[in-house]
């Protein structure tokens, strides 16, 4: 069995634009394939040393496979692109 | 080249602990005019400089002294003091990662409320602590 591709997205609590970053890669994570990604949040303020290590400058972010993939937000067609290529390379 | 008051405002140490550091050995004798008053060279200073970085990172003025030895004529330095050296050097190393990791934090803290004062989540969070904190 393959390993699940690990998304999380590390959000504020007052943050506009991590809402429309939690629909986007929600839309785009049923488009692909739900059952081969896991998909987490993670508010920066409870876990402040995670965020420091990957190098989180602002929210939203979003780590896939405990990378940081994209320190700000990306546009639909880079994020599906992004997904479709990581879920393409065998582990 | 310049007078200890010169010295003292450029460096912000007092005119007394220069005069200390004197007479203790951590500076050679330093030139005087014939009038007495002291005249700091330029390596003068740098090995203030070098006593007052050491001292921030928490060095005791003996340490200080061997190490300016050692920092005089490191070729000529006895093992003991190389080896103080290296375990000062281990310590600046850990001291850099640890201010590197807060320089990051901080960092991410100040993005997170340059964009909106009014709803900065570390306030909110630190209101939430104080708040539980209350209940507790």
């Amino acid at each position: 069995m393959t390993e699940k591709l690990k998304i999380e997205l590390i959000t504020g609590t007052t943050c506009p634009a991590c809402v429309t970053m939690k629909a986007r890669l929600k839309a785009v994570i049923d488009e692909i394939d739900p059952t081969r990604i896991s998909y987490q949040e993670i508010d920066i303020l409870e876990d402040l040393d995670y965020a420091v290590k990957l190098g989180v400058l602002s929210t939203p972010a979003i780590t896939i496979n405990g990378r940081l993939a994209f320190s700000s937000p990306p546009s639909l067609k880079r994020l599906r692109h992004e997904l479709q290529q990581q879920l393409a390379v065998p582990k | 080249m310049a007078q200890i008051g010169e010295i003292s405002r450029q460096l912000n140490i007092s005119v007394d602990t220069l005069r200390y550091y004197e007479k203790i050995g951590l500076l050679p004798p330093v030139y005087r005019k014939p009038s007495g008053i002291r005249v700091y060279g330029r390596k003068d200073i740098s090995r203030i400089k070098f006593i007052k970085r050491s001292q921030s990172m928490g060095f005791s003025l003996d340490e200080i002294k061997k190490l300016l030895r050692f920092r005089e004529a490191p070729q000529n330095a006895k093992p003991e003091v190389r080896q103080l050296a290296g375990t000062k050097l281990q310590e600046i190393e850990r001291h850099l990662d640890d201010l590197k990791i807060l320089q990051a934090e901080f960092r991410l803290l100040i993005n997170l409320c340059t964009d909106d004062d009014e709803n900065c989540p570390i306030l909110d969070a630190m209101d939430e602590g104080s708040t539980n904190q209350k209940d507790n």
